[in-house]
């Protein structure tokens, strides 16, 4: 797909500061609407591109910057698919996706070929609609603090299948030939060949090098993102070189590190820059689109638009009911996955390089993108409310074999934020009182320590909103901060829950009295702290000497132990 | 195309090794890039990598200015801008009037005075962030200097923007004033309104950011004013808490990306130097290295700080400034300096940058030798801070070291009506505590300070600073007090109180007891005992907080 000449070009323009300013504006037009920002991206394009007013060119930087985010998508998507998370769903999870796969395909093929489609595009469009938008579900999901929940974990896996699976359609359309079944089988295979060697050289890689290397850089970012990055253009230009999809080889470089813990803080280093590239991609392809194109098949893209979401809605929730889940699980679980993958403009796009369809069809695709993403925002949003409102029509279904089995969430749970000698000792306390205790640190070289001592570890920074959203931060009981950052600390104490007790470290008296002023409970001063103990030693000193031989000899024991470790 | 792909292969995995390597041995990672660049550039010839370097310059400066806090300069400005005033007129003006009348013609000049002036506030933190804790005088000093210099350095690319883009003065300074009250305008009223309004969200504040950054690029180049002044105050209209920390979190990753860009392909356009270029690399290198260090140093006595402080303070300033190579480049890019003279600045700078790293680390002996050995000192009179002994000391308790720690023992002490003598040898101690009865003012490590404090008559030494030599010499001295030092290890503490400590205070262990006794209250005795316990604590602060003022 790198196919652009870039010598020249890449100076900041005044039509990409357009592009980026029209982006930001749409960008929180579409927050407020609740709608996904993929939607204010496409339609970002439309307005700067011919569509409307036609003042911003595709330019080498924006196809260079596009390709760069089409890369950074797919390692960010490989990044995301952790096997562990769904592991003790995977058997369900791989039917649901087998079934859900041939029976939408089938719907959307049957659909296209009633609508008079050709049959090079029929097979193109019913193999790029029929998936759910993944950036889609899982960020309103986990804004909605639902992604943990049993129909968000079904969710997430059957995407994490699909995804997989169009990896698979990205490599069928790079066949040389499309014409005859013989070179796409050989293509084919030779891709899929190249990928397991890929793959499992990943994987192999980040069992037992990535480890070590963590441990040496994982407490600076910029490093920890320097070599993320250095992984993933290492695979995308060996891909390059071996003839394989540039995107397949970003995919498995991060599907490979996916496996790690370490994986959660390089994905939030990964994704600022992934958003901002994946923005101009977007916007890319709403500028490629001539009004034209838009109109031609606008009729069909409504009418497919409604057949699908209605179609898909109840093949999902027929395939999730089937594995014997509750009918409000198969509900939400089916309900939330209605629209159609961004992925459908990444393989259309392909198809229209490759010839395979015109820019008609790419019109199309981007209009079921808007009206699916759009509409599927607010079911979303609304699932609970829609659930209440329509399951005395699915009442006939329920049955006493049907029901959920529990996924564990955080709740009342203490959070220990930073490891060190002085929380260390604190866990077992914790973990007596609140049973469920999770620990956070910038470090990763406390991961083998922790995971003996029955705390779960989190390797990452709570600066990031996610990483404060999946340790539970507004749902624990107890907090103890050792961040001395203030502004983590005021994160804390802004998130928190009432009631919740929080102790946080102050580098100084004065961001101390800041804490306190925001409401934290306890503000530790590590050498404050000390010198207290300290002068209950020197108290017993004052009052008597011997007395304060007797006072520390617990600690000199102490020491004694602690220097033999 | 393809070739970028592999370009961007080649600049990343070749950082990825050397930023590993670097960080390894020097914790350092500009000179890894230059480096980087230095290999790469030997089979890269990718024109598109230059045009690059302008992203990443936009990203380095705008991070910056969004970083920049005021508020943390309150300590050490009087000093630092003494340093600075020093430097400017002592070495820039110095040099640029040498090197001008020996013909390198006006800009040339000024482009190695720079060079020679500033110093590195990034190579600056990446260093001393383990100083950060320890509020020492001379590290808070060295912060903000080079901010100061920092800021400087964008006042000299403002200015220098007439020579180079054809406008005026007037004109640009016009313009740049424009910027900055815009800058200030959306700080004070634009982002607050688009933060509440995004929630808070990640994404949408990168969007702001970038969209702010391109806007402000984009009427630098409009205007002709180099983009540097456009990217600083696009920063600086971030620069407030809280917006910027969601702000700075996410466009991190993409400074990262396009400095790695901006790094590599500065090492790239160094070709193998010729002797114009080494000779000019190696004039700059002693210049930053020994000369400018021992300016500050002698500035900063002058102004009434220590020896040791002046050194250690001067010793971290013993590098070329980041910002010169992008005043340099900028410079080159418009052919307005030659390229040896170019060339000669990034490899001063890549070498001094790694030379300030070893410094770095043995600037405790370096301090301690030129203490010893050079003539240098802080003039009598000019000495802000004595020692003064007021009562006899007599079963007294001798304090070493009166940081936070030292401090609350001593309010405790005085609580109790126990007399005490306080030696310690940072005069910002002795400047906040005009009420101490007993000061030495002098080293731990001088018998002289132990002959003044009357140690062999003492009841007690506590010493409070971790550093093994002054332990030892503690645990060596001929007394009978008991004698109580510190130490941030176990293995250390422990082979101390085999020497012969009644104690050792291990922050560690001391602290976490207390927070244990405050969090099994919280746990056990409820809500109540949590606002009670938070009450005194509160009070408490409050009050040491209200002694400090006074």
């Amino acid at each position: 797909m790198f196919d652009i000449a870039i010598t020249e070009g890449l100076f900041i323009t005044w039509d990409f500061v357009l592009l980026i300013a029209v982006a930001t504006v749409m960008g929180y037009i579409a927050h407020k609407t609740y709608q996904p920002n993929l939607i204010a991206y496409l339609i970002t394009g439309l307005i700067l591109g011919p569509v409307f007013l036609d003042v911003v060119q595709e330019t080498a930087l924006l196809e260079l910057m596009s390709e760069l985010g089409l890369a950074f998508l797919l390692f960010l998507l490989g990044l995301q698919l952790k096997f562990d998370a769904i592991r003790n769903i995977l058997k369900p999870i791989l039917k649901i996706s087998f079934w859900q796969t041939v029976l939408q395909t089938s719907l959307a093929f049957v659909i296209y070929y009633f609508l008079g489609f050709a049959m090079i595009e029929v097979i193109v469009m019913a193999l790029c609609t029929v998936f759910g938008a993944t950036p889609v579900i899982v960020k309103l999901l986990d804004e909605k603090d639902e992604i943990n929940s049993l129909p968000g974990k079904i969710d997430v896996g059957v995407l994490i299948v699909q995804d997989i699976i169009l990896v698979v359609y990205l490599t069928l359309f790079s066949a040389p030939d499309l014409t005859n079944p013989v070179p796409i089988a050989i293509n084919f295979f030779q891709v899929m060949g190249v990928m397991a060697v890929l793959g499992v050289f990943s994987y192999a890689v980040s069992k037992w090098m990535v480890p070590k290397i963590v441990k040496e850089v994982g407490n600076n970012k910029h490093l920890l993102f320097v070599n993320g990055a250095a992984w993933a253009f290492l695979f995308i230009a060996v891909s390059l070189a071996l003839d394989v999809p540039v995107e397949v080889g970003a995919f498995i470089a991060g599907l490979g590190l996916a496996q790690s813990p370490y994986s959660d803080e390089l994905k939030q280093q990964v994704k600022p820059i992934t958003d901002f590239f994946m923005m101009v991609f977007f916007a890319t392809i709403g500028l490629g689109l001539a009004p034209e194109y838009l109109t031609v098949y606008w009729k069909e893209a409504v009418v497919a638009s409604a057949l699908l979401m209605v179609g898909n809605f109840l093949i999902m929730f027929y395939l999730i009911d089937r594995e014997k889940f509750s009918l409000e699980t198969s509900f939400l679980g089916s309900i939330n996955m209605v629209q159609v993958s961004e992925f459908s403009l990444v393989v259309g796009a392909l198809a229209v390089t490759r010839g395979l369809i015109g820019n008609e069809i790419m019109g199309y695709l981007s209009l079921m993108a808007i009206m699916t993403m759009g509409l599927s925002a607010y079911i979303i949003k609304y699932n609970h409310w829609i659930y209440d409102h329509v399951k005395h029509l699915f009442e006939f279904m329920e049955s006493e074999e049907k029901g959920d089995f529990d996924i564990k969430t955080l709740d009342n749970h203490a959070i220990v934020v930073g490891y060190n000698e002085i929380t260390r000792r604190l866990i077992p306390v914790l973990k007596e009182k609140y049973g469920d205790i999770v620990v956070i640190d910038k470090d990763p070289k406390y991961v083998e320590m922790l995971r003996k001592s029955g705390a779960e570890f989190v390797f990452g920074d709570l600066k990031h909103e996610e990483m404060r959203r999946s340790i539970g931060l507004k749902r624990a009981d107890m907090i103890v901060s050792m961040a001395m950052d203030n502004a983590v600390n005021r994160r804390i104490l802004g998130d928190r829950k009432e009631g919740a007790v929080v102790f946080l470290r102050a580098r100084d008296r004065e961001d101390a009295a800041e804490l306190y002023d925001l409401g934290a409970d306890f503000v530790i001063i590590k050498r404050m702290l000390s010198a207290e103990k300290m002068n209950e030693y020197i108290e017993s000193f004052l009052e008597n000497p011997d007395l304060f031989d007797k006072a520390v000899e617990g600690d000199k024991q102490i020491i004694d132990w602690e220097a033999r470790l | 195309m393809i070739g970028v792909i592999y370009t961007f292969a080649t600049v990343f995995v070749l950082s990825a090794v050397l930023l590993f390597v670097f960080h390894k041995i020097f914790k350092l990672t500009i000179p890894a890039y230059i480096i980087a660049g230095l290999i790469g550039g030997m089979f890269l010839t990718e024109e598109g990598l230059l045009e690059l370097m302008q992203w990443g310059i936009a990203f380095v400066v705008f991070i910056f200015s969004a970083k920049l806090e005021p508020g943390k300069l309150k300590h050490g400005i009087g000093g630092s801008l003494l340093s600075t005033g020093a430097q400017i007129t002592g070495l820039g003006l110095g040099f640029f009037g040498a090197l001008y009348l020996s013909g390198f013609g006006t800009l040339n000049s000024i482009y190695i005075s720079a060079a020679l002036v500033f110093s590195s506030s990034l190579v600056g933190t990446e260093l001393s962030e383990k100083y950060a804790t320890v509020e020492l005088l001379y590290a808070r000093l060295a912060e903000a200097t080079d901010v100061i210099h920092d800021i400087l350095a964008i006042v000299l690319i403002l200015l220098l923007s007439p020579v180079l883009f054809n406008v005026g003065i007037g004109y640009a300074l016009a313009v740049g004033g424009g910027m900055f009250i815009l800058s200030l305008a959306f700080r004070r009223f634009l982002f607050p309104w688009l933060f509440e309004l995004s929630d808070h969200s990640e994404e949408l504040m990168l969007l702001s950011g970038i969209s702010l950054l391109g806007g402000m690029i984009a009427i630098s180049q409009f205007t002709g004013i180099s983009i540097v002044v456009g990217a600083f105050f696009a920063g600086l209209a971030f620069s407030r808490f809280p917006y910027n920390i969601e702000l700075v979190e996410s466009m991190e990753s993409l400074k990262d990306f396009f400095a790695a860009v901006f790094f590599f392909s500065l090492g790239a356009l160094v070709t193998f130097p010729g002797v114009a270029t080494l000779a000019i690399a190696l004039f700059i290198i002693v210049v930053a290295v020994f000369v400018k260090p021992l300016l500050t140093a002698l500035s900063l006595m002058h102004y009434g700080y220590s020896k040791r402080t002046a050194y250690r303070c001067a010793l971290t300033l013993d590098q070329v400034s980041e910002f010169v190579l992008i005043i340099a480049i900028q410079a080159y890019l418009v052919s307005a300096i030659a390229a040896p003279i170019f060339q000669g600045i990034i490899l001063a700078t890549t070498v001094t940058m790694i030379t300030t790293a070893i410094t770095d680390r043995y600037s405790g002996r370096i301090q301690n030798w030129l203490s010893k050995n050079l003539p240098f000192d802080t003039p009598e009179g000019l000495r802000r801070y004595n020692t003064r002994i007021t009562t006899e000391l007599n079963n007294h308790i001798i304090l070493v070291g009166y940081d936070v720690q030292g401090e609350k023992i001593g309010d405790y002490l005085r609580e109790c009506d126990r007399e005490f003598v306080v030696i310690d040898v940072n005069p910002k101690v002795f400047e906040e505590t005009e009420d101490l009865k007993n000061r030495v003012f002098g080293s731990a490590m001088d018998d002289e300070s132990w002959e003044t404090a009357n140690f062999k008559q003492a009841d007690m030494i506590i010493s409070t600073p971790p550093q093994r030599h002054i332990s030892e010499k503690i645990l060596a001295l001929e007394t009978d007090a008991r004698k109580v030092v510190r130490s941030n290890s176990f293995k250390e503490a422990n082979r101390m109180l085999k020497q012969g400590a009644d104690y050792v205070m291990v922050h560690d262990l001391l602290a976490a007891e207390q927070l244990m006794d405050y969090v099994e209250e919280a746990i056990h005795n409820g809500e109540k005992a949590v606002e009670n316990m938070r009450k005194t604590l509160v009070e408490r602060l409050k009050k040491e907080m209200d002694s400090l003022e006074e």
